[in-house]
C-alpha cells in the first residue's frame, strides 16, 4: 500500500518542511496538541496547506480538542487509543482515491511486531471494527520475521498460486499493485516472486477464469505466501474467447490468441459440435481454404506449417471428417494457445504457428462428468479423482454414429458412402507437492470414410505424452517431457477384382524435451532447454487385400531422421514500460539411413534422365544434415497502462513437409522428411502491433501488421503423382513465399452482450522459378496461394437474456479463394479438354455465412442430478450456396463446369449436453 | 430417446449428406483480345503397318461448348449447334526416323495429316514428329521410342454392378506382355451397335407441290407411299472419348487379367440388339502415361472435398527457338493390340425388358394443313405444327391412320418423331465390313 507508506514518510519529513503560513499554523497547533495529549500525531504536512486553523480548545477530551481545531478544515482524524496515536486524514482523499477496503485492519497484532528497522516508527494503522467484518476476505499476511539489523529497502515475496477446486497451479496469473503496476506473472507451476519495500502493501491477483483476489501483506522480511484461488464461474459463462485480458496489452508476445473450450460453447458451429479450431478461424489471420478443408492457414502459411500440440505432443491431423469437426473432445480440452506472430523459443520445427492445445486436469475431489448427444456424435467425459486433492484421471470418448443413421434411412444409394469417426483420450494428473506435478495423456482418433463402394479410406492419430514439472532450485523450475505421436492412413480398395489392394502410410515421432526456467532476478527470466525428436516414416506400402488379388507387395524405403534443438531465451523487463523477450535457438536435422538416395546432375531438372548415381547409406548414417540458428525477438513498450506497442522478429526452419497435389489439404497427404534432394523450408516474420484495453479490460482492441518471407517451400509439378512415388523429388518444386497483412480485433469480453469483430486484410503469394519450363509455375512469377483471401471479416456475438437463455450469432465474410480457371478448350482423344489459365488467376465468388444459435441452460436447482444445456443452432441461416471449388469435367467428350459446395442450405441441429 | 427425436436426427443427417452438392455452372468465355490459340498435336504412331495419322488443331477460346450429341426432334438434322474444331491447315508434317529418314505426311482432310505410305513403328528406332505450320513456325517432338509389346489375349463382357451400384455390362480385357516389361497401358475402343427403329412403318409420307404461302390456303399433295429406302436397321460406330489407363507396376505378374475397360449401363439403348466393341491396347511409356493420367485427373470431379490442382499440361512437342510456348496435346509411339467381340442383349439379359429408347416415341397427330404463312389477318390457332410442315422439315415418320382421335388437334394420320421411325438419323444403313450377325 504505497499510499500508506507515503503518508508515513511524508509525515516525518513534514515536520520540518513547512512552507506556507496556514500550513505552519496548523502544524504548530497540531504539535502543541501532540505535546499536550501525549499522543503521537501522524499526518502529511502538505495536507495542512490552505487549511484554516480552528479554535484551540483548552478543555475536553482529545477528540473535542481535535474537533475544534479541525472544524473549519477538510481534515478528519482517527484516534488509535491502544497505540496512543492520532491520524490526521483528508476525507476527500480517503474516499475518492483509496479503495474502500483500505480500512479495517485487525491492527493490534501488527503493532505488536517490531516495526521494520529501516523505518523510524511503526506504520500507520487505520482502524474500523465494523468494516473489518464486512469487507475483508483475508487477514493481512505478515511476511517474514522482523530483524532489527536488516536494513534492506526491499524484501522478496515468493509463493505459489493454485486453484482451490483441483489444486492445480494457476499459470499466467498477474500480480500487481493497486496502481496496476505488474509485480510478476506466475509461471507454469503457478510460482511467482517479486520484491516489495518493507511495510504494508496491497496486491491484486488476476488471471483468466479466476476470481480476482486482493491481499494485504506486511513485509517484515523475505517470505512466502501461497494463494488459493477460486474459479470465476460467472465470468466463464459470459466470456467467449478471452486472451487473458491484460495480456493483450502487457505480454511481449505478438500474434498470440487463446481460446478456451468452455467459453466458446455458445458459438454456433455446424451440427452443434463444439470446436475450438473452427472458432480459431474466426480470429484474425487464421483461415482455411474452405469450409470443408482440412488444416489451417495461418498468416499466409501452408497447412503443414503449423505445429499442433496436444499436451505437448504433436498431433498430425486434429480434425475429423475432412476438417469439418475437430478431433479433440471438447469436454476434456481446456483450450488452445495460438502463436502466429512471435513464437516462444521453446517451440520450433514449423514456420507459421504453434497451436498449443491443453487438456483439462480432472477433478480431485469428486466424480464429475459431462456428456452430449448431437445429431452426429455422442460424447462422454468423466473426471475421476484417484487420490483426494492430489491425483485425478479424466477420460473422454466420442463417436459418430452417422453409419447407423445411414442404415436407418434404408436408402440404397446411401449405402455407398459412409463416414464414421471416433476419438478417445485419457489424462492422468498427479500433484506431487505444491510445485511439482506429473501429467500424462494418451489419445487416439480414427476416421473411416468411403465415397464409392470400392474404396475405404481411414486415418488415425495416436499420441502419448508424459510431463513432469518440478523445481530444481529456489529460482529454477524444470519440465521434463516425453512424447510419442503417430499418424497413419490407409486406403483399402476392394471391388472384387484381382487388383484389390491395401495401401498404407505412417509417420511417427518420439520426442524428448527438457525445459528449464530460471528467475535470475526480478527483471530476468531465462527459459532454456533442449528438444530432440526421432522420426520414422513409412512413405507408402501396398499389398494385396485378398488372395485373389495379384497386387505385388511393395514398400518404399523407410525414412528416418533426428531433429534436435537447443535454445535459450530471456524475458527481460527492462523497465516498467519496456519488456523484451529475446531468444535464440539452434536447430539441427539429420536425415538418417538406411536409405538409398539418388543424385541428379547439377543445373538440370530432377527427372529420370538426369539421374547420375545412387548412394546407399547404412543404418544410422546421416545422409544429409541441415540446421542453423533461429531468432526469436519480441519487445513491448507500454505507452500507457492500457496501451502498448509491440514488435517482433523471428525465423524458423522446417524439416518436414506435406506432399499434396490438391488445391486443399486432405487427410491422405503424406508427410515427407527433408533429405538429400529436398531442402528444409525457412521462414522469417516481422510483426508490429498496437494493443489497447478499455473499460477495465472489458474491451480489447488490437491492430497488428506482419510481413513474412519463406524460402524453399514445397509445391509440385502440375499433375504430379505423389502417392507411392519412390522418387518424389522429381515432382517437387521448391520456391519462395511471401505474405503480409493487417489484423484488427475488437473484443468485448464481459457483459450480457459479448463477442468480437475481427477483420484481416492479408495476401499470400508463392513463386516457383527455374531455368526449366517443367519446374516453373506461372512463368516463375509470384502467384496468389490457394488460400489468399484478402478480406476476411468475422463477427461473433453472444447475448444473454437471462441466466438460462442466450443467443449467439456468427457471421463470416471472405473474399473468394483463387482458382485456376479455363480460358479455352482444345480437342484431344475425341473429347474436349480445358486450357487452364495461369495458376490461381481467377477467384470463386465471395464467401459469406451467418449461423445462429440458442442456448438454454437447464434450471439451476441445487439438488438436480445433472445440469443440462441445450444448444439449438442453424448453420448457414442465409442458405448461401458458397462455392467450395470449381471442377471442369470432361464427360462424354463434353466439358462441364461443376461447382461444389459443402453446406449449401441451412443446417439445423440440436445438441443436448449434461454435466454432473 | 423419444421417437420424435430420433426422426429429427435422421432428418438432420440426411440434410447434411444432401446439402453438400455439385451443380453445373456456366463457364464464362473471355475476350479474344489476349487470346493466342495454342497448337494442339495428337498422334499415336503404332507398330501396325498402316497409313499413320497426325492431327493438328488450335485451342479455342470458347468454353461454352454446345453439345452436338443430343438429338433435338424439333430441329431438322444438321441445323443444331455443333462443336467445331479449329483445325490447323496447310502445315508441313513429317516424322524423322532415327534422325535420318523422313516419312512425309500430307493433309488429306482438314487438320488430318496422313503418311504418304504405310509404315509401322519398330522397336529400337527413334521417331521425331516435325511440324512446320503455315505461319512458318517449327515444332519438334522429343524422340519417341517403343516401350515394349503386349497382346490382348481376351476381351469379354459380363453382366455386373459398378461401384455406383448401377447394373450393366462391363467389358474386361486379359492380356500379356510379349516383349520387354511394359507396365503402362492405355485403352481405346470403338463401339458398333445395331439400331432398329422402334416405330418403323413400311409406308411413308410423300409431300409434293408444297406451297405454304399460297392463299387462301397452302397448296400441297400429301400421299402415303410404300417406303422406297430401307431405314429400319442401321449400325453406328463411335470411337471412345475417355481416358482408360492401367498400370501394372504394382502387380505381382505382368499379365493383365480382368481389367475393366468400359462399362455400359443396362439402360443404354446401344446394347438393345447386337453390340460390338473393338478394344485397342497401347503400351505407353512413363511420360505418355503420366500425361494421360494428369489430363484425366484434371477432367474429373473426384472427391468434392479435395480437388487436384489443375494446370495446363505441356505437350512433348515444343517450338524451336521458343521452348516456353505452350503446345498442347501429346504425340507418342506405342505398340498396339486389338480385339473385337460381339454380344446380343439376350445373351446377358435373357428374357428381360429392352433398355428404354432414349427418345420420345409417343404417337402424335396434328392437323394436316395450317393457315397460309402469307395470311395477313388475325389467326388464333393454338394447334401444334401441321403435318405438311413437319413432313417438309423432315421431322416425322408415318405410322398409320388416326382412327383413335390422337392429339389435341387430331389430324388424319398418326406419326412419330423421325428418330423413332428412321434409323439413319442415328446410324448408317450399311453393314460394317467386320459385322457378324
Amino acid at each position: 500500500m504505497l499510499f500508506a507508506i507515503g503518508l508515513f514518510h511524508n509525515s516525518v519529513l513534514g515536520q520540518s518542511d513547512a512552507s506556507s503560513t496556514t500550513q505552519q499554523q496548523m502544524e504548530d497547533a497540531l504539535k502543541q496538541l501532540e505535546i499536550e495529549s501525549g499522543y503521537q500525531f501522524m499526518y502529511l504536512s502538505d495536507w495542512l496547506e490552505d487549511e484554516e486553523v480552528g479554535e484551540h480548545s483548552e478543555s475536553g477530551s482529545l477528540a473535542t480538542k481535535l474537533d475544534a481545531l479541525l472544524s473549519s478544515s477538510t481534515l478528519t482524524y482517527y484516534i488509535l487509543e491502544s497505540e496512543k496515536r492520532v491520524f490526521i486524514l483528508r476525507n476527500s482523499i480517503i474516499y475518492d482515491e483509496l479503495p474502500e477496503h483500505f480500512f479495517g485492519i485487525p491492527g493490534d497484532s501488527l503493532i505488536q511486531q517490531a516495526p521494520a528497522p529501516s523505518l523510524s516508527r511503526s506504520a500507520p494503522i487505520f482502524y474500523s471494527d465494523e468494516m473489518r467484518i464486512s469487507t475483508r476476505e483475508y487477514p493481512i499476511e505478515r511476511i517474514g520475521k522482523a530483524d532489527a539489523n536488516d536494513n534492506r529497502s526491499e524484501f522478496r515475496l515468493t509463493g505459489r498460486v493454485f486453484n482451490t477446486r483441483n489444486g492445480q497451479a494457476i499459470p499466467d496469473l498477474a500480480l500487481r499493485t493497486p496502481q496496476g503496476n505488474l509485480l510478476d506473472v506466475t509461471d507454469e507451476q503457478g510460482r511467482y516472486s517479486f520484491t516489495l519495500a518493507p511495510g504494508y502493501h496491497k496486491i491484486f491477483a488476476s488471471a483468466m477464469g479466476i476470481r480476482k483476489m486482493e491481499r494485504e501483506v506486511f513485509m517484515y522480511n523475505d517470505g512466502s505466501l501461497d494463494l488459493a484461488m477460486e474459479e470465476d464461474i460467472q465470468q466463464l459463462e459470459e466470456v467467449v474467447v478471452q486472451a487473458e485480458a491484460e495480456r493483450n496489452v502487457e505480454a511481449a508476445v505478438t500474434g498470440g490468441q487463446q481460446i478456451v473450450t468452455e467459453e466458446s460453447k455458445n458459438i454456433p458451429i455446424v451440427l452443434g459440435e463444439r470446436d475450438i479450431l473452427q472458432v480459431a478461424k474466426a480470429l484474425p489471420g487464421i483461415s482455411s481454404a474452405g469450409e470443408g478443408a482440412t488444416g489451417l492457414n495461418i498468416r499466409g502459411g501452408k497447412t503443414d506449417q503449423n505445429l499442433v500440440l496436444l499436451d505437448d505432443a504433436v498431433i498430425y491431423n486434429p480434425t475429423h471428417f475432412f476438417g469439418i469437426f475437430q478431433a479433440l473432445n471438447p469436454f476434456t480440452t481446456q483450450g488452445v494457445e495460438i502463436y502466429k506472430g512471435s513464437i516462444p523459443v521453446e517451440f520450433g520445427g514449423r514456420l507459421s504457428s504453434v497451436l498449443d492445445i491443453r487438456s483439462k486436469n480432472g477433478s480431485v475431489d469428486g466424480i464429475k462428468g459431462e456428456g452430449s448427444i448431437g445429431p452426429v456424435t455422442a460424447n462422454l467425459a468423466l473426471e475421476l479423482p484417484v487420490k483426494q486433492d492430489t491425483a485425478s484421471l479424466i477420460v473422454g470418448a466420442r463417436g459418430a454414429y452417422a453409419d447407423w443413421i445411414l442404415r436407418a434411412l434404408d436408402e440404397e444409394s446411401l449405402n455407398n458412402s459412409e463416414a464414421s469417426f471416433f476419438d478417445g483420450i485419457a489424462k492422468y494428473h498427479h500433484r506431487i507437492n505444491e510445485s511439482s506435478e506429473i501429467r500424462s495423456t494418451a489419445y487416439f482418433s480414427r476416421d473411416e470414410f468411403s465415397i464409392t463402394s470400392d474404396s475405404l479410406y481411414n486415418y488415425s492419430n495416436a499420441l502419448f505424452s508424459f510431463r513432469w514439472d518440478h523445481p530444481i532450485s529456489e529460482k529454477t523450475n524444470a519440465a521434463l517431457f516425453m512424447g510419442y505421436s503417430d499418424y497413419r492412413f490407409g486406403i483399402d480398395f476392394d471391388n472384387e477384382s484381382n487388383g484389390d489392394f491395401a495401401l498404407d502410410y505412417g509417420i511417427d515421432e518420439t520426442q524428448l524435451k527438457y525445459k528449464l526456467q530460471t528467475k535470475v532476478d526480478p527483471r530476468h527470466t531465462l527459459t532454456y532447454g533442449m528438444n530432440a525428436k526421432y522420426y520414422g516414416v513409412n512413405p507408402g506400402s501396398i499389398e494385396p487385400l485378398n488372395s485373389q488379388s495379384n497386387i505385388a507387395p511393395f514398400e518404399i524405403e523407410k525414412e528416418q531422421a533426428l531433429e534436435a534443438a537447443l535454445y535459450i531465451g530471456d524475458l527481460f523487463e527492462i523497465s516498467d514500460k519496456w519488456l523484451l523477450d529475446v531468444g535464440a535457438r539452434y536447430t539441427f536435422f539429420g536425415a538418417m539411413g538406411s536409405n538409398t538416395q539418388r543424385m541428379y546432375a547439377d543445373a538440370s531438372p530432377k527427372n529420370e534422365s538426369t539421374v547420375i548415381g545412387e548412394t546407399t547409406y547404412g543404418s544410422g548414417e546421416f545422409l544429409e544434415t541441415y540446421g542453423g540458428p533461429e531468432l526469436r525477438l519480441s519487445a513491448r513498450y507500454l505507452i500507457d497502462d492500457d496501451l502498448s506497442v509491440k514488435a517482433s522478429v523471428n525465423s524458423a526452419y522446417q524439416f518436414i513437409h506435406t506432399l499434396t497435389n490438391n488445391t486443399t489439404a486432405s487427410p491422405i497427404d503424406t508427410w515427407k522428411l527433408s533429405d538429400l534432394n529436398i531442402k528444409p523450408q525457412k521462414g522469417y516474420q516481422a510483426s508490429l502491433g498496437f494493443y489497447k484495453n478499455l473499460n477495465d479490460n472489458a474491451i480489447e482492441i488490437s491492430l497488428e501488421g506482419y510481413y513474412k518471407r519463406m524460402d524453399d517451400v514445397l509445391d509440385f509439378k502440375t499433375g504430379a503423382d505423389l502417392l507411392l512415388n519412390e522418387f518424389v523429388e522429381t515432382e517437387v518444386l521448391q520456391g519462395e513465399g511471401k505474405a503480409y497483412g493487417v489484423e484488427f480485433l475488437f473484443k468485448k469480453n464481459i457483459g450480457d452482450l459479448n463477442g468480437w469483430l475481427a477483420y484481416t486484410y492479408s495476401r499470400s503469394f508463392y513463386k516457383f522459378d527455374s531455368e526449366f519450363a517443367e519446374e516453373r509455375v506461372n512463368n516463375g512469377e509470384f502467384f496468389p496461394s490457394n488460400f489468399d483471401k484478402p478480406h476476411d471479416v468475422s463477427l461473433i456475438l453472444n447475448y444473454k437474456f437471462t441466466r438460462r437463455y442466450s443467443i449467439s450469432a456468427n457471421f463470416v465474410y471472405q473474399t473468394g479463394r483463387p482458382v485456376t480457371y479455363p480460358v479455352g478448350t482444345f480437342r484431344f482423344n475425341n473429347a474436349d479438354f480445358v486450357v487452364f489459365s495461369d495458376r490461381n488467376e481467377f477467384r470463386i465468388p465471395d464467401y459469406y455465412r451467418l449461423d445462429l444459435g440458442v442456448n438454454i441452460e437447464g434450471n439451476h436447482r441445487k439438488n438436480k442430478l445433472a445440469h443440462s444445456f441445450w444448444t439449438i443452432s442453424v448453420y448457414n441461416v442465409l442458405g448461401r450456396n458458397n462455392p467450395y471449388s470449381v471442377f471442369f469435367v470432361t464427360d462424354n467428350g463434353e466439358i462441364k463446369a461443376l461447382q461444389s459446395s459443402i453446406f449449401s442450405i441451412p443446417v439445423p441441429s440440436i445438441t443436448y449436453n449434461f454435466k454432473f | 430417446m423419444s421417437r420424435g427425436y430420433l426422426t429429427y436426427m435422421v432428418l438432420t443427417m440426411g440434410i447434411v449428406l444432401f446439402s453438400s452438392c455439385l451443380e453445373e455452372i456456366d463457364l464464362e468465355t473471355f475476350s479474344e483480345e489476349n487470346f493466342v490459340p495454342n497448337l494442339v498435336v495428337e498422334a499415336t504412331l503404332t507398330d501396325e503397318l498402316k497409313i499413320q495419322t497426325i492431327y493438328l488443331s488450335r485451342s479455342d477460346i470458347r468454353t461454352d461448348l454446345e453439345t452436338d450429341t443430343i438429338y433435338n426432334p424439333y430441329l431438322p438434322l444438321g441445323l443444331g449447334p455443333r462443336d467445331s474444331v479449329n483445325v490447323e491447315r496447310f502445315a508441313n508434317v513429317s516424322v524423322k526416323i532415327n534422325g535420318t529418314t523422313d516419312m512425309n505426311f500430307r493433309e488429306t482432310a482438314a487438320g488430318i495429316y496422313t503418311s504418304d505410305s504405310p509404315f509401322a513403328v519398330e522397336t529400337g528406332s527413334a521417331y521425331e514428329v516435325i511440324i512446320q505450320t503455315n505461319d512458318g513456325s517449327s515444332y519438334r517432338s522429343v524422340p519417341l521410342a517403343l516401350e515394349g509389346k503386349a497382346e490382348i489375349t481376351d476381351v469379354y463382357a459380363e453382366r455386373t454392378t459398378n461401384e455406383f451400384g448401377i447394373e450393366g455390362v462391363m467389358i474386361y480385357v486379359d492380356g500379356s506382355a510379349s516383349n520387354g516389361q511394359p507396365e503402362n497401358y492405355r485403352y481405346t475402343f470403338e463401339e458398333t451397335y445395331k439400331i432398329i427403329a422402334p416405330v418403323w412403318d413400311d409406308e411413308e409420307f410423300q409431300l409434293t407441290n408444297y406451297d405454304p404461302c399460297a392463299l387462301p390456303v397452302p397448296t400441297y399433295d400429301l400421299e402415303i407411299i410404300p417406303r422406297t429406302i430401307q431405314n429400319q436397321v442401321c449400325y453406328n460406330t463411335v470411337p471412345s472419348n475417355t481416358i482408360v489407363l492401367n498400370n501394372t507396376a504394382e502387380r505381382s505378374e505382368s499379365a493383365i487379367t480382368r481389367f475393366p475397360v468400359h462399362f455400359i449401363s443396362r439402360d443404354d439403348f446401344i446394347i438393345s440388339h447386337r453390340y460390338s466393341i473393338e478394344v485397342s491396347q497401347f503400351v505407353e511409356d512413363a511420360d505418355a502415361y503420366s500425361y494421360y493420367s494428369a489430363l484425366s485427373s484434371f477432367s474429373q470431379s473426384g472427391n468434392i472435398f479435395s480437388q487436384v490442382q489443375p494446370g495446363s499440361l505441356r505437350a512433348n512437342v515444343s517450338r524451336e527457338g521458343d521452348p516456353d510456348e505452350l503446345v498442347l496435346g501429346f504425340v507418342e509411339v506405342a505398340s498396339v493390340s486389338k480385339q473385337r467381340i460381339f454380344f446380343n442383349y439376350e445373351d446377358l439379359f435373357p428374357g428381360e425388358e429392352l433398355p428404354p429408347y432414349p427418345f420420345n416415341c409417343n404417337l402424335q397427330s396434328s392437323l394436316e394443313s395450317h393457315v397460309s404463312y402469307c395470311f395477313q389477318g388475325m389467326s388464333s390457332s393454338t394447334c401444334p405444327q401441321s403435318i405438311i410442315e413437319r413432313v417438309n422439315l423432315g421431322l416425322i415418320s408415318y405410322v398409320g391412320l388416326n382412327d383413335q382421335g390422337i392429339g389435341s388437334c387430331p389430324g388424319p394420320y398418326v406419326y412419330v418423331f423421325s428418330i423413332c421411325g428412321d434409323c439413319t438419323l442415328l446410324g448408317s444403313k450399311e453393314v460394317p465390313e467386320f459385322w457378324i450377325d
